[in-house]
């Protein structure tokens, strides 16, 4: 593989699940492109298919989904790949934190059990070396005490501590791509602002591809160097980071950006929302997702679903008819 | 663990069926040593003669001159192996069974649970009958049949069990960490279900000793001149009007037993599932 390729090459990507009624389809024609040591962050509101997306690149989605299109991973296919085939992949190549820490450890195995468990499931290792490697990671991710937390349970670790074992063990057999699902989420703010740090700082020593998704557009901004804004299924917008949070083309992104909290936003007035909601799942429309709630809505937009295409005078793509000028 | 002893403790009638089935079992096992008379010994002297202390007859004697302390407490020690074993095959089994259908889903677990439900609609006695006519009257027959019908709640209990934790997060997680399924299911979802799998194994010990009782009864189960408490019900029913110890002997031995295990089950139940209580 020359370094020409990306590790991560998504083309027209659905995702859909034609065992409900009415059938859904919560990723469509989604092209994502990731090189190696680069970050991305999938950004959207809840039900935007980010993290149905995330799931489907190791295989982990629901059963009964439709997956279409084409995931390559580091040049290999991994539509259609056999269930051992992703199976040796997860862990080993591609890592993957979940949304809960509080729920994703094994409640009733000690830490190291499970720490040395993913390694030993995909490198031949005696114990004494997973051992060794389990607390080199431990470290690695900033754990204090760690020969102590090899012998504890999760429910004696701190929400935070918890976090940072479950990063432990997706990076434990060191793949090329982490996924993070809302890796912050369930955190408190002060322990969340460790994690990113962690992030950078694993992003930097192990040259980690990042996926990250988050509904946070300032977290996805800290950490990472591109974005893609989903909306109903769809990328929106995507492009480097900076141009993306700085100058939104998509109304979508600029009322995303609008609804964040901030401290600087003066005391007293309500937050930003957006009025309306996204489509329901498996409900046809014609046009643009976000047409009903669009602030630039035109004739157009209800007739005719906008292509991603790349937008005048900057980095990024967005699928708007009437995107945003930048003033 | 302690908290659970104590909370086990504080239940009076689980710790009073703990302290009588410990009684009980203990007795089987002492309670020979300090008589004269064995198993199958015959004391022509002193045929079908009332409980007493003449000659160490403490529980009286059959219709043989067998020594009905004694036998009763073997069969006391056969019922209680039985019931305990065949308990244990059928957790082995049931456990497998369900927590494979369980974690399968879909198609596999559907086969899988209709198996369970054709082994369930089976005739049982017929079923017995067929295996003693063809395999013989040994214990392992009365092994393979207990175990047969045995084995079925659990495999439910354990399928059921097994796939509401399919979804719980640590086992997507173990999933998404690339563990090979077999040991997700031994080392992730198995130690799960040891709540509910240990109950309902203390509960079903009873049951598995009341078939027993019952086949040996029938003649179908343990055979003469080994005692169990069925075959010695089945011949103090026959003696029940001139020499009723005979049947009151293994009655209240089976019943201590089964209430005593039924006491433990609902402790422990109660401490697996607090809103029982």
């Amino acid at each position: 593989m020359d370094a020409e390729t990306p590790l991560l090459a998504i083309t027209g990507l659905s995702v859909s699940f034609a065992g409900t009624r009415p059938p859904v389809e919560a990723v469509a024609a989604v092209d994502l492109n990731l090189a190696r040591g680069g970050s991305l962050g999938l950004v959207g509101e809840s039900g935007a298919g980010k993290s149905q997306l995330a799931l489907s690149i190791p295989g982990l989605s629901a059963p009964g989904a439709t997956l279409a299109g084409s995931i390559r991973f580091a040049g290999e296919e991994l539509i259609g790949a056999s269930a051992a085939r992703l199976r040796a992949l997860r862990g080993r190549h591609i890592g993957f934190i979940a949304q809960d820490p509080q729920a994703a450890l094994a409640p009733h195995l000690r830490i190291g059990t499970q720490l040395t468990e993913t390694i030993r499931a995909h490198l031949t290792l005696d114990a004494g070396a997973a051992r060794s490697r389990a607390l080199a990671m431990l470290e690695r991710v900033q754990v204090p005490a760690p020969e102590l937390r090899l012998r504890q349970y999760p429910h004696e670790l701190s929400g935070g501590l918890r976090q940072r074992v479950l990063i432990a063990i997706a990076l434990i057999a060191e793949p090329a791509l982490l996924i993070a699902d809302e890796p912050t989420t369930a955190l408190d703010v002060t322990v969340e602002a460790g994690i990113l740090a962690l992030f950078l700082k694993l992003r930097r020593e192990l040259n980690l591809t990042l996926v990250l998704v988050s509904h946070d557009l300032a977290v996805v901004g800290g950490l990472c160097d591109e974005i893609a804004v989903m909306y109903a299924g769809r990328v929106v917008e995507s492009g480097p980071a900076r141009a993306v949070l700085t100058l939104p083309r998509h109304h979508y992104t600029a009322a995303l950006a609008a609804a964040s909290a901030t401290l600087e936003a003066p005391l007293g007035r309500p937050l930003a929302t957006i009025a309306g909601a996204q489509p329901a799942p498996g409900v046809a429309f014609a046009g643009c997702a976000f047409a009903p709630r669009c602030p630039a809505v035109a004739a157009r937009c209800r007739a005719e679903a906008p292509p991603l295409v790349p937008v005048e005078g900057g980095d990024a793509r967005v699928a708007c008819h009437y995107p945003r000028v930048p003033s | 663990m302690r908290r659970a002893w104590q909370l086990f403790h504080a239940d009076g009638a689980a710790r009073a069926g703990l302290v009588l089935l410990l009684a009980t079992a203990l007795l089987a096992i002492v309670g020979p040593l300090a008589s004269p008379w064995r198993v199958d010994q015959l004391d022509w002297a002193r045929i079908g003669v009332p409980p007493g202390f003449a000659a160490a007859h403490w529980f009286g004697t059959d219709r043989l001159g067998r020594d009905l302390f004694v036998r009763t407490l073997a069969g006391v020690r056969v019922s209680l192996a039985i019931g305990l074993l065949a308990t244990l095959v059928s957790l082995v089994i049931g456990v497998a069974w369900g927590a494979i259908a369980g974690y399968a889903g879909g198609r596999l677990e559907g086969a899988m649970m209709r198996i369970v439900d054709v082994f369930y609609s089976l005739p049982y006695v017929f079923f017995v009958i067929l295996l003693t006519v063809t395999l013989g009257r040994s214990p392992a027959t009365l092994f393979i049949s207990i175990g047969a019908v045995g084995w079925l709640t659990m495999a439910r209990v354990v399928c059921a069990q097994t796939e509401s934790l399919r979804h719980k997060e640590f086992i997507e997680a173990a999933v998404a960490a690339g563990l090979p399924v077999r040991r997700i299911l031994i080392r992730h979802v198995v130690p799960n279900l040891a709540g509910p799998v240990l109950v309902y194994a203390t509960l079903s010990v009873p049951g598995m000793i009341l078939i027993e009782s019952f086949l040996s009864f029938l003649g179908l189960g343990v055979q003469e001149p080994a005692a169990s408490l069925g075959n010695l019900m089945a011949q103090g029913t026959a003696e029940m009007e001139s020499a009723p110890w005979m049947l009151l002997a293994p009655c209240g031995f089976l019943v201590a037993i089964v209430l005593a295990l039924g006491f433990v089950g609902d402790g422990l139940r109660d401490l697996v599932d607090p809103r029982g209580r």
